[in-house]
Formats: structure tokens, sequence, C-alpha cells
């Protein structure tokens, strides 16, 4: 397995596939997916490995391939799902939409460009220019995209407490 | 709801998804062997095509579309998508009449031409125009309300272009410039021609002064961001992302312009 990647890579990947498989759940709402995601992320930036400088910059490579790799994705899920047949490796009876909170609940319900804009700048904590360069965007989009998502977000949240504080009560 | 909590409840939603699982470099090493075997059985494939085709290009189209879908590489050497137009820049949409004693085009001509693609550049998109107050750029028609955005920059409201898909052709108001960035959406095009699609190449030819920013353009991927002078405005620059060297977005914005970067 050591020859198989440059050097670094297998260090890389033990050492940030957990945080970037977070992201790649908020993405998705799917643990499968996520893994899925994740491994054709890390493939990808395997290819270019020995060209990135330094560790930092290598995980800001493989978030922008997550998010435009997801993105791709949406628009061609049929196909998506036929390749999925072929690598029956994932993990199965793990936690999926069913088991899944409420933020990832509600993150569902925004657009796939819109919920990727959500995740970059409130979870990851990225800039609007930062999210901007991650998604292949203008910075404008950014602002209106997170500033409605983050809307959108809390007043569905927000209508899931007034239910749950109503169920309580009864 | 505030920002703390919502942060908060995305971080323990996060956590569920639990840790990767404890083999995935095997998992890793296992896909990069299929993609390998795959490539090789394509290119044995297309040779073989290629050669009963005798000289047929179907071969190559083949080569192309084999691509495999999403668990392949990010930059294959032919795109089956998002078509690049050719570096030739495209006149402007000012077509001089013939001025000899050619008789005029008939009416039947003009109702079957397609419209104009819309222009952004070198002032702004057709009467809608940097600078212009909300007001004023409401008026044109050619922008949404405009609506009220906490921001911690200079520019509180942001509107879009009618017609411009959600999502795009955002356009942003700075409380000292005006109207200051005003973004392209797929059909949109510059006066030189340049839009969504078009290749790096294309850019620099249309562009000479198109500067890549560092470290916002990665030269291995050929994907991130450039400032280009706007030909006829000193005081506007196009900022323009690519991914895999091909356009994918594009605004017209004051060179001064407060509201990111």
């Amino acid at each position: 397995m050591g020859r198989e990647f440059d050097d670094g890579f297998a260090e890389f990947v033990t050492q940030w596939s957990p945080a970037l498989l977070r992201v790649a759940f908020l993405l998705t709402s799917d643990r499968g997916e996520a893994e899925d995601l994740l491994q054709t992320a890390l493939l990808k930036t395997s290819r270019h490995w020995g060209r990135l400088n330094d560790r930092e910059a290598a995980y800001a490579y493989v978030r922008r391939v997550l998010v435009t790799t997801h993105t791709s994705w949406r628009r061609r899920r049929r196909v998506h799902e036929v390749l999925l047949d072929q690598f029956p490796d994932h993990p199965t009876g793990e936690p999926t939409t069913i088991d899944a909170g409420r933020a990832l609940q509600a993150l569902e319900q925004l657009p796939p460009r819109m919920r990727a804009v959500v995740v970059l700048r409130c979870y990851e904590g990225l800039t609007e220019a930062e999210t901007a360069d991650a998604l292949g965007c203008s910075v404008g989009s950014v602002k209106s995209q997170a500033s409605r998502g983050l809307a959108r977000l809390r007043e569905l949240l927000d209508q899931s407490n007034t239910i749950l504080a109503t169920e309580g009560a009864r | 709801m505030n920002d703390l909590d919502l942060r908060t409840a995305l971080h323990r939603d996060a956590d569920l998804v639990g840790e990767p699982s404890p083999d995935l470099l095997d998992q890793l090493v296992r896909r990069r062997q299929h993609q390998r075997r795959q490539r090789a059985g394509m290119l044995t494939s297309a040779v073989a095509v290629v050669v009963i085709a005798a000289g047929i290009p179907i071969g190559t189209s083949l080569l192309a579309r084999s691509d495999g879908g999403p668990a392949t590489d990010p930059t294959p050497t032919v795109s089956t998508e998002a078509p690049t137009p050719s570096t030739a820049t495209p006149a402007p949409a000012t077509t001089a009449p013939p001025s000899s004693a050619v008789p005029a085009p008939t009416p039947t001509a003009a109702v079957e031409a397609e419209p104009a693609a819309p222009v952004l550049g070198p002032d702004g998109l057709g009467s809608l125009r940097l600078g212009m107050t909300r007001d004023q750029a409401e008026a044109t028609g050619l922008v949404e309300p405009f609506r009220n955005e906490p921001s911690s920059s200079q520019c509180l409201w942001s509107s879009a272009l009618t017609g411009a898909p959600a999502g795009e052709g955002t356009v942003l108001h700075s409380e000292t410039l005006g109207v200051a960035t005003i973004d392209a959406y797929p059909g949109v095009q510059t006066p030189e021609g340049i839009t969504f699609g078009s290749s790096l190449a294309a850019v620099e030819s249309a562009y000479p002064g198109l500067v890549l920013h560092d470290p916002g353009f990665d030269q291995n991927s050929r994907t991130g961001r450039g400032y280009a002078p706007v030909p006829g405005n000193s005081e506007a620059v196009y900022r323009i992302v690519f991914d895999d060297a091909t356009v994918v977005a594009l605004t017209l914005q004051y060179g001064r312009q407060d509201c990111y970067e």
C-alpha cells in the first residue's frame, strides 16, 4: 500500500479524513454517500499530491474537490447510482438520514449550492471569499446564498423547536 | 436561534457520521487499481475501434465518452460537457450595415434571428450601470428589488438580475459606491465575447492584462480566480473564476469595490 501513493498521502488521509468525512456528511446526509464522496475526492487529490505545497493547502484542495464533486454528482445522479453498484464496500447499518439530527434535516431542505455555502461558512468557518474560491463562484453569489440559506435554516430550526415545545407541553 | 446555536447544532450533527472506515486506505487502493484496469481496458477498446474505423474519428469520441463517471479523474483530456468556445473572439454585437446599394434584408430574416446575448461591460449590463443608486438600478427593470442583508462590509444590499437562474446574476450595492458588482449568468457575455464555458486561453487572448491571483489560482488544476482590466472602463475589472481552465463565474466590478476581498 505504501508504494501505491506518494509520500505523506497515507498520513494525510489518516489525519484529516475524519474532518473531511464530517463535511461530506453535512453535504449528503448519508454515511455511505459521504464515504464514497470522500474516497472520490481523495483519489482525485492523490494524482496531484506531489505538487501540493503544504498540508493546509492539501486540506483546502480536498475540500474543494469534495464540494465540486458533490455538485457534479447532483447533476449526474443517475450515473452515480449505477456506479455505486460497483463498489459494495461501504459499511452497512450505519446511521443515515433516519438517525440524523435536526440541523441535518433542515440542511436537506436547502438547494445543493446553498447548502454547501452554509456548510463552508457556518461549519468550516470560511470567509465569503474563501467559500467562493472553494465553490468556484462569485463572492456576490456566496453573500446572497449565505444570507438566505442561514435565514432559512434558522427558520426551519425555530419551527422545529416550536413543534417540539408544543408536543412537550401536552 | 443565534449563530452560536446554529454552529453548535451543525457540529453535533456532523459528529453523527462517526469515524471513517478503518480500512479507508485499503479501499482507496482497491478503487485506484480498479480505475487503472478500467482505463487499460478502455484504451485497448479504443485502439481496436480506431484500427477498425481506419481513420474515422469515432475512436477519439468513444474514448472521451468512456470517462467512467464520478469515481474517475476530474481532469479528462477531452471534456464531454461545457463546450469550450474557440479562442477566436467574436465581434461585438454592433454589426455595421453595408453601405453599398445592396438591398436591405427582408423582415422575415430579422424575425428569425435569435435575440442577442446580454452584454456585461464596459459600464454595466444594458441600462444597469455600476455606480447607480438602488432606486436607479431598480428603475431599469433589470434587477429584482434589493434585499437588505447583514454584512461586515460596506455592501448591505443585494439583488439579482431578472432572468438569471437562482443563485446567479447577483448585484451588490455599496454604501459608498452604489452598484459595485454585477455577476454574469450563463448566456451573458462580455463585449469581447467571453462567457461561461470560455477557455482560459480565450480569456488571455481577449484580455492580455489578465492577472491570475496568487494563491487564489491553482496552476496545477488551472482552477481559481483572476482579474482582467475592462477595455473602455479604467475604473472596472472583470473578476473571472476558472474551473479546469474554463470560465465558471464572471463579475463586472469596480476595481476599488468594498464588498469583499
